[in-house]
C-alpha cells in the first residue's frame, strides 16, 4: 500500500519544511526526470555539498557510475507509482563513496506522479561489517572443513547445529546425521556428570573450558575427545545463543597415560610393599625417596630420612660407606655397583644391608641414583653365630685333644710303670725260686721242687703276658706308615718264622694281590694268623695250612685256613677278645692276645677280620684291608 | 787296685741277682755298689766320700730307674767329663720302651740290656755283658 503523503504541509507551510530539515535522515525530493528540487542539510552534509548546490542537479549525478543504469530504472518505477527500498552507492563531492539505504516513494498529486521523495541513511558501516562477516565466514568454513579437529556448534541445550566434516573420520558419522541430534546420546555413561557440569558452566559465562571425555563412534567403539568449548552470546546479551566446540581424538594419549599410570601404580605398589629397601639419592647423595620398608629394616620412618645424606645413615666407623655412591656419581649415568653396609638402628642394634646402586641421573623421571637394599641381618647374625659356634667347637676340640693327649701320656706312663715296676717283683719271685732250686735242691722233697718250678714257670708266664699286653697297647698308639705291600713276601717271612720246628705244610692259592698298609703291622697279622694255624693243626698227622685271596665286590679278602682242631662257633664272639682263650692252657700255649692284636691292626687299616669253623674240622680266618687311606 | 764293676742298683733283689750272677762267672772279683744316681756320680766323679779314689771301674752296670738322679742323667753327666769318656757303661733296665733305648745310646751308653724276667735268662745276659766288656774288649795295659 502506498503511503499517503499529506498534501497541505508539502511546500506550503514553512513549519513542515523545518520538520524535514531537522529529520534524523537525509531527505531529498526530485521530479520525474530526476532533477533534485529539495535536499535537507543532513543529506547535503552526507555528500559534502550545500543545500543550494544540490538543488537543480540530477539524482544520477550523485550515483556511482555502475549504479546509473539502475537509477534510471528506479525513476521509471517511481513514475509508475512504485515505492521501494534499496541500497545504493553515492559519490561524495570529494570523490569518496558512501553506501546508503534509500527509501523512495512517488509523490502523487491529483492522481499523477509529479516526483519522488527519498529518505536516505548512511549504511557504510553496516556494509563494511557485512563484508567482514562474509570474509570471516569463508575463513571459518575453510577452517572447519579442513582442520582435523571436529568443529561443532551447539544449541544451548546441546543439540548439534553444525558439525564439521572431521566427524566422518573421528566419529564415522556424516555431518548431516549429527545435526539436530543430542550429543548426550553419544557420551560415555561414566562421563555424563562431568560433561553436564561443564555444560552448565559454559552457559553461565563467556569462558573457555577444556574437557576430556569418551564419545561413542558410529561403530559402537569409544574414543577419547578433548574438547574446547565456549559459548557465544549476541552483543550485550547474557544468554548464550550457541556453544562452539573444537574436539580432537586424544585416545592414544589417554591410553598411553593410562598405561603409564598403571605401570607407575604397579611400580609404586611394588616399591611400597616390597620387603626390600628402595631409595633414590641425588648427585650430592641426599636422599630424595625412601620406600616404607625403611621403617621395618632400619627402624626409622621413611619420611624421616628424606633430605638426609645417605652417608649419615651408615655406621660412623665405616669409613668407606659413601665410596660406592660417590664413585657412581663420578662415573656418570649407567654405572652401577654393589656392597654391604652396616647401619645402626635407633634401638641400638645393627642392620646389615646388601645393596645395589645404579646411576640414573640422566633419566628425567628419576634424576638420581637408585639404591636397592636387601636386609641380610639374619644371615649376618647366623654367620656370627656360626663363627662363635665354630670357635667354641674349636676350643672344645682343642680341650678334648689336650685331654686325649693327657690320657695318652698317662697311658704311656702307666705302660712304663707296668713294664718296669711289675717285672721287677716277678724277676724277684723267679730269681729266688731258682736260687732255692740251685742251692738247696738236696734238702727239698720232690713235691717241693715241683712247687718251686711252678712258681718260677708262672712268674715267667706272667712276664710274657705283660709283654703281650704292652705290645697290644702300643699298637693303638703307633702311627700307621702305609706303603704298597708285597703280600707274598710278608707271608713268606711270617711262615718261615712260625713254621720252624713244625711239620706243617703250606699251600698257596696263587700270588696274592698287592695291598696298601703298614708293612710291620700287616706282617704281624700274617705272623699271628699263620702262627695260630700252625699251633692248632699241630696234633694232625698231616698238618696243613692254606693261604689264598679272592676278590668280592671289588674288595680283596685274604684267607688262612688250617686242618686243625677248630673251635666251637658258639664262642665266635670271644675269639678276638684280649686274653680270651677257647682252649685250655695245657692243650695249647698262648696268651690270648694274638687274634686281638690281628683284629686291632686290621681295623686300624679300615678292614675287617672274621673266622669260620666247626669244632674239630679246622678253622678259616679271613680279613680285608680298607681302601688305601 | 782297679775295681772290675760298679753296679748301680736300688732294687735289693735285682742287686742280689746281679752280684750273684757276676760272682758266679769266676773272674769278676772286685765289685762296688752304688744305691742311687747321686752316689754313682760321687763315685765316678770322685767327689765326697770318693774323692781319694784313684781309678775308674772297668765296667758300669747302670739301672735306669733310680731314686733322685736317674740312670739317663748319670750317663749324660759322666760323658761330659773328658777323663770318663771311655768308661764302658751298660744300662740294665726292665723297660723295653724303644725311647729309653734310644735315649740311653744317644747319651753315650755303650749298651742296653733289657732285664729278663726269668732268672736264667738274666744270668745269661750278665754273662754276655761281662764277657764282652771285661775279657774281650780289654784296652792295652789294662
Amino acid at each position: 500500500m502506498h503511503p499517503s503523503i499529506p498534501e497541505s504541509p508539502f511546500g506550503e507551510h514553512l513549519d513542515l519544511a523545518a520538520v524535514l530539515e531537522t529529520a534524523p535522515v537525509g531527505i531529498m525530493v526530485f521530479d520525474t526526470d530526476g532533477v533534485i528540487t529539495y535536499a535537507n542539510t543532513r543529506f547535503a552534509d552526507l555528500l559534502g555539498y550545500t543545500r543550494a548546490d544540490m538543488i537543480g542537479a540530477s539524482v544520477a549525478d550523485h550515483v556511482v557510475e555502475q549504479f546509473v543504469g539502475q537509477t534510471e530504472i528506479c525513476l521509471e518505477r517511481r513514475r509508475r507509482g512504485i515505492q521501494e527500498e534499496y541500497d545504493r552507492r553515492l559519490r561524495r563531492r570529494d570523490g569518496t563513496e558512501v553506501w546508503v539505504l534509500v527509501g523512495s516513494s512517488p509523490v502523487i498529486r491529483d492522481g499523477c506522479v509529479v516526483g519522488s521523495l527519498a529518505m536516505i541513511s548512511d549504511i557504510t558501516e553496516r556494509k563494511q561489517a557485512e563484508t567482514a562477516t562474509a570474509e570471516a565466514e569463508a575463513l571459518y568454513r575453510f577452517l572447519t572443513e579442513n582442520t582435523s579437529d571436529m568443529i561443532s556448534r551447539h544449541a544451548p541445550d546441546g543439540r548439534y547445529l553444525f558439525v564439521s566434516t572431521a566427524c566422518r573420520r573421528l566419529l564415522g558419522y556424516e555431518p548431516e546425521e549429527l545435526v539436530g541430534t543430542d550429543p548426550y546420546d553419544l557420551f560415555h555413561p561414566d562421563d555424563l556428570a562431568t560433561i553436564r557440569q561443564s555444560h552448565d558452566n559454559v552457559l553461565i559465562g563467556p569462558a573457555v573450558y577444556t574437557l576430556t571425555f569418551r564419545i561413542r563412534r558410529k561403530d559402537g567403539s569409544y574414543i577419547w575427545f578433548e574438547t574446547i568449548t565456549t559459548s557465544i552470546a549476541p552483543d550485550g546479551d547474557s544468554v548464550p545463543k550457541e556453544i562452539v566446540a573444537a574436539s580432537r581424538d586424544v585416545s592414544e594419549r589417554i591410553e598411553a597415560r593410562h598405561l603409564l599410570e598403571q605401570s607407575e601404580a604397579r611400580f609404586r605398589s611394588l616399591v611400597e610393599n616390597a620387603g626390600e629397601l628402595f631409595a633414590i639419592v641425588d648427585e650430592n647423595l641426599v636422599i630424595r625417596y625412601m620406600s616404607p620398608a625403611c621403617h621395618r629394616i632400619l627402624g626409622v620412618p621413611a619420611e624421616k630420612t628424606i633430605g638426609l645424606c645417605s652417608n649419615d645413615l651408615a655406621d660412623p666407623s665405616d669409613k668407606e660407606a659413601g665410596n660406592l655412591l660417590r664413585r657412581l656419581v663420578g662415573e656418570g649415568p649407567g654405572s652401577r655397583g654393589s656392597r654391604v653396609v652396616r647401619i645402626p638402628r635407633p634401638d641400638g642394634r645393627f642392620a646389615w644391608i646388601e645393596y645395589a646402586a645404579a646411576n640414573h641421573l640422566d633419566e628425567p623421571s628419576i634424576a638420581g641414583i637408585v639404591v636397592n637394599g636387601r636386609d641380610i641381618t639374619p644371615q649376618k647374625d647366623a654367620e656370627a653365630a656360626i663363627t662363635a659356634l665354630n670357635q667354641q667347637l674349636e676350643q672344645r676340640v682343642q680341650e678334648r685333644t689336650a685331654e686325649l693327649e693327657n690320657a695318652m701320656k698317662e697311658m704311656e706312663a702307666f705302660s712304663y710303670t707296668v713294664s718296669h715296676d711289675l717285672r721287677g717283683p716277678l724277676r724277684a719271685i723267679d730269681g729266688y725260686a731258682q736260687m732255692i732250686l740251685e742251692d738247696q735242691i738236696g734238702s727239698l722233697s720232690e713235691e717241693g721242687v715241683r712247687c718251686f718250678r711252678m712258681i718260677s714257670e708262672n712268674a715267667t708266664r706272667m712276664g710274657s703276658l705283660i709283654d703281650h699286653l704292652l705290645e697290644f697297647s702300643r699298637l693303638g698308639r703307633k702311627e700307621l706308615v702305609c706303603k704298597p705291600l708285597d703280600m707274598d713276601a710278608l707271608v713268606d717271612r711270617a711262615w718261615s718264622e712260625v713254621s720252624a720246628g713244625s711239620s706243617a705244610d703250606i699251600q698257596r692259592g696263587g700270588p696274592l694281590p698287592r695291598a696298601e698298609g703298614d708293612p710291620a703291622l700287616i706282617g704281624q697279622v700274617w705272623t699271628n694268623l699263620l702262627g695260630n694255624a700252625v699251633k692248632f693243626c699241630a696234633p694232625r698227622e698231616h698238618p696243613e695250612v692254606k693261604v689264598w685271596a679272592e676278590t668280592v665286590s671289588g674288595r680283596t679278602i685274604y684267607h688262612v685256613e688250617d686242618n686243625g682242631v677248630g673251635f666251637d662257633p658258639r664262642f665266635l664272639n670271644k675269639l678276638f677278645g684280649v686274653f680270651e682263650r677257647l682252649h685250655r692252657q695245657d692243650e695249647f700255649e698262648g696268651s690270648g692276645v694274638g687274634l686281638a692284636i690281628a683284629r686291632r691292626i686290621v681295623e686300624r687299616h679300615g678292614g675287617r677280620i672274621w673266622a669260620t669253623s666247626d669244632l674239630d674240622r679246622g678253622a678259616r680266618f679271613s680279613f680285608t684291608l680298607g681302601e688305601p687311606p | 787296685m782297679t775295681v772290675d764293676v760298679l753296679v748301680v742298683e736300688d732294687n735289693p733283689a735285682d742287686l742280689e741277682f746281679t752280684l750273684r750272677g757276676l760272682h758266679a762267672l769266676g773272674y769278676v772279683t772286685e765289685i762296688d755298689v752304688a744305691r742311687d744316681g747321686e752316689e754313682a756320680l760321687d763315685y765316678l766323679l770322685r767327689r765326697g766320700d770318693h774323692q781319694h779314689r784313684k781309678s775308674s771301674p772297668r765296667l758300669v752296670l747302670l739301672d735306669l730307674k733310680l731314686p733322685r738322679i736317674d740312670g739317663l742323667e748319670v750317663v749324660r753327666t759322666v760323658r761330659r767329663e773328658p777323663h770318663l769318656a771311655i768308661v764302658p757303661i751298660v744300662v740294665l733296665s726292665s723297660s723295653k720302651e724303644p725311647k729309653d733305648v734310644q735315649d740311653c745310646l744317644a747319651a753315650g751308653a755303650n749298651g742296653y740290656v733289657v732285664k729278663p724276667v726269668d732268672y736264667q735268662s738274666l744270668r745269661e745276659a750278665l754273662a754276655h755283658v761281662a764277657e764282652y766288656w771285661l775279657r774281650l774288649n780289654r784296652l792295652p795295659g789294662d
